[in-house]
């Protein structure tokens, strides 16, 4: 164990100058162009989303909804080719749909980070994992080798992994999954940034870790006052857990609400829908799980009308021939949903417990 | 748990503790090389020490007649350990000599062939799109044409000269690098990791000089190896044909193209020769495998 202070050489801007409070992150109509063979796929289509310094917004979505895609193009990190983003992402009062690629590399790391799916990839096999937490921190605070090494071990530490010291010389091919979780989160959290992405953290963990890594990133959300966007397909994950959700579907957003208010009343029939194919623990065994029938709507060539139509049990011809807008809820301003015959106040959802659904 | 961990003795305790459990089931321990592999790189040693320090072997001159007593095609004695070739000259000494020309041909040409086709693969598979179309178009007709009559063609316009041979060499084996280098930094572009040093705000040379390179040396470093002893055996050929460097400077290939005349006479200035290129050979390919093995971290191991 190191006697270095943690507190000094870790992230030295943390909590200091900056302010607590206030709007952070401010995302208008987004949309997200790919080229593809077949033409373009509009991954992410005219998004737009706020958020308060401080706060967690859930972006839940089956797979191929454009959640990745959404979290990535938030970020701007896109590969260059054949990917077009318009609309706009004002971060901090600064835009960056747009913004030269420099200028980003100066926010990626110190100001937004982002923590990857897969553990098991996302760390590069041939360097050992202190140093892979050094090289964050040399490059953008510019410290040392020999503090930025000690820093890395100081965050080894605080995301809960034993003996940091010893773990720092291991090669990722060395730790489990979890720890490399662990590891990826003390690379994002490096350099104290203020805005943290989390793309399906938890989805490649078994189910005792996954909490565990949740309760890491609530803990260093609080300490840091840091926002946070989490990317999950899993209603569950976000429920206790965020204060916003947005649920997307086929790219878009179509329900978008406080977290309470979300689960109170449900609107959007994908997202009841999303709700019912959560295993419960009040069902008896052997129950077969609800599965949305069907797949998402290919997003080259996207159907008239609504895009869950085709597969919601409630669609009508409106549905198949207009488009829904996202609209306010009458009695909730806060709750947004895109549907033309929402699900009414009667079907309230208890995420934790057994449906109240008859 | 972000609370700073207390320093105490029982924790430094329990580290070694957790060391030393971590140690032991999982963990493979470390390989050894075999002895094999170490009679391969002291094949190699032998041959780097006596190419470089050649000149102070008091062999007798490679290159001139040994006139005293004249004795051609004499086979081998204690005054020459390899015999007398039918010009006279000392067997052993163009053997050593030979080496040297084998060498450094090979050394020079895989470090034109590793230089330019190594760079040029990395370059194309990260950029990728256009420029990545048209190099690889242009290597592709490279490998498409047959490499050694261009070889033979392109000697006898320029001159055998040993530089000559290098570039050419060097140049001939770079779209086999070029493949190979492309396709693993391709392989290695699409990794997540990748993404997250772009996403902790890395430059593309950056990302392309600590992430993407060190996971492409394994595959290079054994086709380092192979292009090494690909440009050796290539030499021996052109040297069997008479087109390498000329004699009566002496390579591997012209020594054996020179000695097959008269299989029953000199048998021995056939096998001398030949032997020390089979055993380079064996060597060369037989240590780069171990080596690649040994820093290979990749997953696919477990």
């Amino acid at each position: 164990m190191s006697t270095s202070a943690p507190d000094t050489a870790v992230a030295p801007d943390t909590g200091t100058e900056r302010p607590t409070t206030g709007e952070l992150l401010e995302v208008t109509d987004l949309r997200t162009t790919i080229r593809t063979s077949r033409g373009p796929l509009v991954a992410v289509d005219g998004v737009s989303l706020r958020l308060n310094r401080g706060e967690t917004l859930g972006i839940v979505g089956e797979s191929g909804s454009g959640k990745t895609v959404l979290s990535r193009s938030i970020m701007g990190l896109l590969p260059g080719r054949g990917t077009m983003l318009s609309g706009s992402v004002r971060f901090d009062g600064q835009e960056l749909v747009g913004a030269p690629e420099s200028l980003l590399r100066s926010i990626w790391g110190p100001r937004i980070a982002m923590v990857f799916q897969d553990p098991m990839t996302s760390l590069n096999p041939v360097h050992r994992i202190g140093r892979q937490i050094a090289e964050t921190l040399r490059l953008h605070l510019k410290l040392s080798k020999k503090v930025a090494n000690q820093s890395a071990v100081t965050l080894l530490a605080q995301v809960g992994i034993p003996s940091p010291e010893l773990r720092a010389r291991n090669y990722p091919i060395e730790l489990s999954g979890g720890m490399r979780q662990r590891v990826m989160i003390a690379i994002a959290l490096a350099c104290g940034p203020e805005l943290l992405l989390a793309d399906e953290p938890t989805t490649g963990l078994d189910v005792t870790i996954q909490a565990q890594i949740l309760d890491l990133l609530a803990e260093a959300q609080r300490m840091r006052h840091m926002a946070m966007i989490f990317v999950t397909h899993d209603l569950g994950i976000v429920a206790t857990r965020t204060d916003q959700i947005m649920v997307m579907y086929a790219g878009r957003a179509v329900e978008f609400a406080p977290t309470h208010q979300l689960f109170a009343n449900v609107r959007m029939p994908y997202t009841e829908a999303l709700l019912h194919s959560t295993p419960r623990m009040a069902n008896p065994s052997h129950t077969r799980l609800a599965a949305i029938d069907g797949r998402p709507p290919d997003l080259v060539s996207r159907p008239l009308g609504c895009s869950f139509a085709a597969r919601c049990p409630y669609a009508q011809d409106k549905c198949r021939e207009e488009s829904p807008t996202l609209v306010a809820d009458a009695a909730e301003p806060d709750h947004f949903y895109a549907c033309w015959y929402p699900r009414g106040s009667s079907t309230p959802v208890d995420p934790q417990g057994a449906p109240s659904v008859a | 748990m972000l609370d700073t961990p207390v320093t105490t003795v029982e924790q430094s305790v329990s580290d070694a503790e957790v060391a030393a459990a971590n140690a032991q089931p999982g963990t493979v321990p470390p390989k050894r090389f075999s002895f094999f592999f170490w009679c391969c790189l002291g094949w190699l040693g032998l041959l780097a020490i006596v190419t470089i320090f050649a000149g102070m072997l008091h062999l007798d001159p490679p290159n001139a007649p040994y006139y005293t007593p004249i004795a051609t095609n004499a086979p081998p004695s204690f005054a020459h350990w390899l015999g007398t070739d039918d010009a006279s000259r000392d067997v052993l000494s163009r053997l050593v000599y030979g080496a040297r020309v084998s060498l450094v041909i090979g050394l020079f040409g895989t470090a034109i062939g590793i230089g330019i086709g190594g760079s040029l693969g990395m370059f194309s598979a990260y950029v990728r799109g256009k420029i990545d179309a048209g190099l690889s178009f242009v290597m592709y007709i490279f490998l498409a044409f047959p490499a050694i009559i261009a070889v033979l063609c392109l000697l006898e316009f320029w001159g055998h000269t040993e530089s000559h041979i290098v570039v050419i060499l060097g140049l001939f084996s770079v779209p086999f690098i070029y493949r190979v280098t492309r396709a693993a930094t391709l392989a290695c572009a699409t990794k997540e990791y990748v993404t997250a040093a772009r996403s902790q705000g890395a430059t593309a040379r950056r990302v392309l000089a600590k992430d993407i390179f060190p996971n492409v040396i394994p595959a290079l470093i054994a086709y380092t190896v192979f292009t090494f002893g690909g440009i050796i055996t290539t030499e021996g050929a052109l040297g069997f044909l008479g087109q390498s460097v000329q004699i009566p400077i002496s390579s591997w290939g012209n020594m054996i193209g020179e000695a097959s005349g008269d299989l029953n006479a000199t048998l021995v200035f056939i096998l001398a020769p030949a032997s020390a290129l089979f055993l380079t050979l064996v060597a060369l390919n037989y240590a780069g495998e171990q080596i690649r093995l040994r820093f290979d971290t990749s997953e696919q191991k477990l």
